[in-house]
């Protein structure tokens, strides 16, 4: 898990713009579960200028910076994003959740 | 699905409304007082006809996100957010041509970002764009007041503004003719006690055993929340936050001679209200106080996104029901509140020539 994890972060922050369903379909199903109880709230919307899913041109910049980058946000927040999202997740399902994001951006 | 998005240019829109404030604005020389809020259904001091100049009102209202137990037989809780804490938030008063000076705060113990939208304002989407306010933020807006009747206030965030508001955001401003409210002659209607009622449709979901399901938090709480909202049929329905928070120590109170004026706000969805035993003597049901009242309604009806107010003497003691009368509504979704009312009977309006007894033969 942890060194699955740890070569999908590598690979997104060299090749920012691989489809993480392309890693061998190891795609954390906790990852969707959670962006679809919560996440979906602002991602699906673009509510409080969140970054839409799906949307490649909004999610660019911001895979660029990295996974460690990205999970900062998800983990404390930024703007209007509430830490952890508002959720009590940990950090894997949070991990997840940006996976499954990151995964939609094709 | 698709989600409509109010697309608006709301920086845009504040950095031009902000260059007037650089000029001097007549408002600001106007007398400013400031009103402190109290909890429904109770609705603070204030006058009804006034001799008083337009003035500056100016009121504070600090956003809360909490669990809620919306219904104590069996704990079912809801994932609220509130406007000081109450739903409805609480009820403003002032005077048609009156400002509304309100300090929006958004505490950062909250985790969600909020607004609100006035019906009784004009622009900016009631306000909304205006006051967006993440969590350690404030705001105030003054909107004139130049309207008079009972409108809703709410939250409107975009993107997400139905969760908000069936999720506990919103409360009534009554806009009262400066000379007070008037029947259908034009005589004056003076009431001497205002209760607030806030009706709140709830969508909470359930497990796979049918179970009402509870969340850590307000987020965690949205998919399943909208899915259940996308249905169209609430879970509850309920006054002032819970089943029954209008009945027994909470239940408003009166005495035959007394004449109240209820207020009756729901921002999401229609109702039907009615007191049972009792009527509407002077009915606005619409809520726009320019517009002359209905007389001797027996249940009157408050659109979704909208509040009516309703003036009524009682002339009998005794426990009366105020309710939905959608009665699946109000006695299995919890649409139900009760008035208990002191004084003396009246045999002339109702008596009970015999007590219940067998049968008498013919
Ligand atoms: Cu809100």
């Amino acid at each position: 898990m942890f060194k699955t994890l740890g070569i999908a972060a590598l690979a997104l922050a060299l090749a920012p713009f691989a489809s993480m369903a392309a890693d061998g379909g190891k795609v954390n199903p906790s990852g969707e579960k959670l962006y679809k109880s919560s996440c979906v709230a602002c991602h699906s919307t673009g509510a409080a200028n969140a970054p839409k899913l799906g949307n490649k041109k909004a999610w660019e910049p911001i895979i660029a910076r990295g996974m460690d980058e990205m999970m900062a946000v998800a983990i404390n927040g930024r703007g209007a994003m509430p830490a952890r999202g508002g959720t009590k997740a940990d950090d894997a399902a949070l991990r997840a959740a940006v996976e499954y994001m990151v995964s939609r951006v094709r | 699905m698709k989600v409509f998005r109010l697309c608006m240019a709301a920086t845009a829109l504040a950095s031009v409304l902000a260059g007037g404030t650089a000029l001097a604005d007549p408002v600001d020389k106007l007398e400013h007082v400031k009103v402190e809020l109290v909890a429904p259904p109770l609705v603070h001091a204030h006058e009804q006809a006034t001799k008083a100049a337009p003035r500056v009102i100016q009121f504070r209202m600090v956003i809360e996100e909490k669990k809620v137990v919306i219904d104590e037989e069996n704990g079912t809780t809801l994932q609220a957010m509130t406007f000081n804490g109450s739903m409805p938030g609480p009820t403003m008063v002032v005077h048609e041509g009156d400002y509304v000076e309100l300090t929006l705060v958004n505490p950062d113990t909250n985790a969600l970002e909020h607004n609100i939208d006035f019906h009784a304002a004009t622009g900016a989407l009631g306000g909304a764009s205006l006051t967006i306010v993440k969590p350690g933020e404030e705001a105030v807006l003054r909107f004139k007041a130049d309207r008079s009747g009972v409108f809703i206030y709410h939250c409107a965030p975009e993107g997400m503004v139905p969760w908000h508001v069936v999720s506990g955001m919103s409360g009534t401003i009554m806009v009262l003719p400066r000379d007070g409210l008037k029947d259908a002659a034009g005589n004056a209607l003076h009431y001497d006690r205002a209760y607030t009622i806030g009706e709140f449709d709830l969508y909470i979901p359930k497990d796979e055993d049918g179970n009402y399901k509870e969340y850590d938090t307000a987020l965690e709480s949205y998919g399943d929340t909208v899915e259940v909202m996308r249905g169209l049929i609430p879970t509850h329905v309920v006054f002032n936050g819970k089943v029954g928070a209008l009945t027994g120590d909470g239940a408003m109170t009166a005495k035959v001679g007394e004449s109240v004026l209820f207020i009756h706000a729901s921002a999401n969805r229609d109702t039907r209200p009615h007191l049972i035993g009792g009527h509407g003597d002077w009915v606005w049901e619409t809520g726009k106080f320019a517009n002359a009242p209905e007389k001797d309604l027996e249940t009157w009806f408050i659109r979704g996104g909208s509040a009516g107010a309703a003036f009524y003497t009682f002339k009998q003691p005794g426990v009366y029901a105020y309710v939905n009368h959608n009665l699946i509504e109000a006695f299995e979704l919890g649409a139900a509140g009760h008035v208990k009312v002191d004084g003396k009977w009246n045999d002339d309006l109702m008596k009970q020539v015999a007590a219940p007894r067998p049968v008498t033969a013919k």
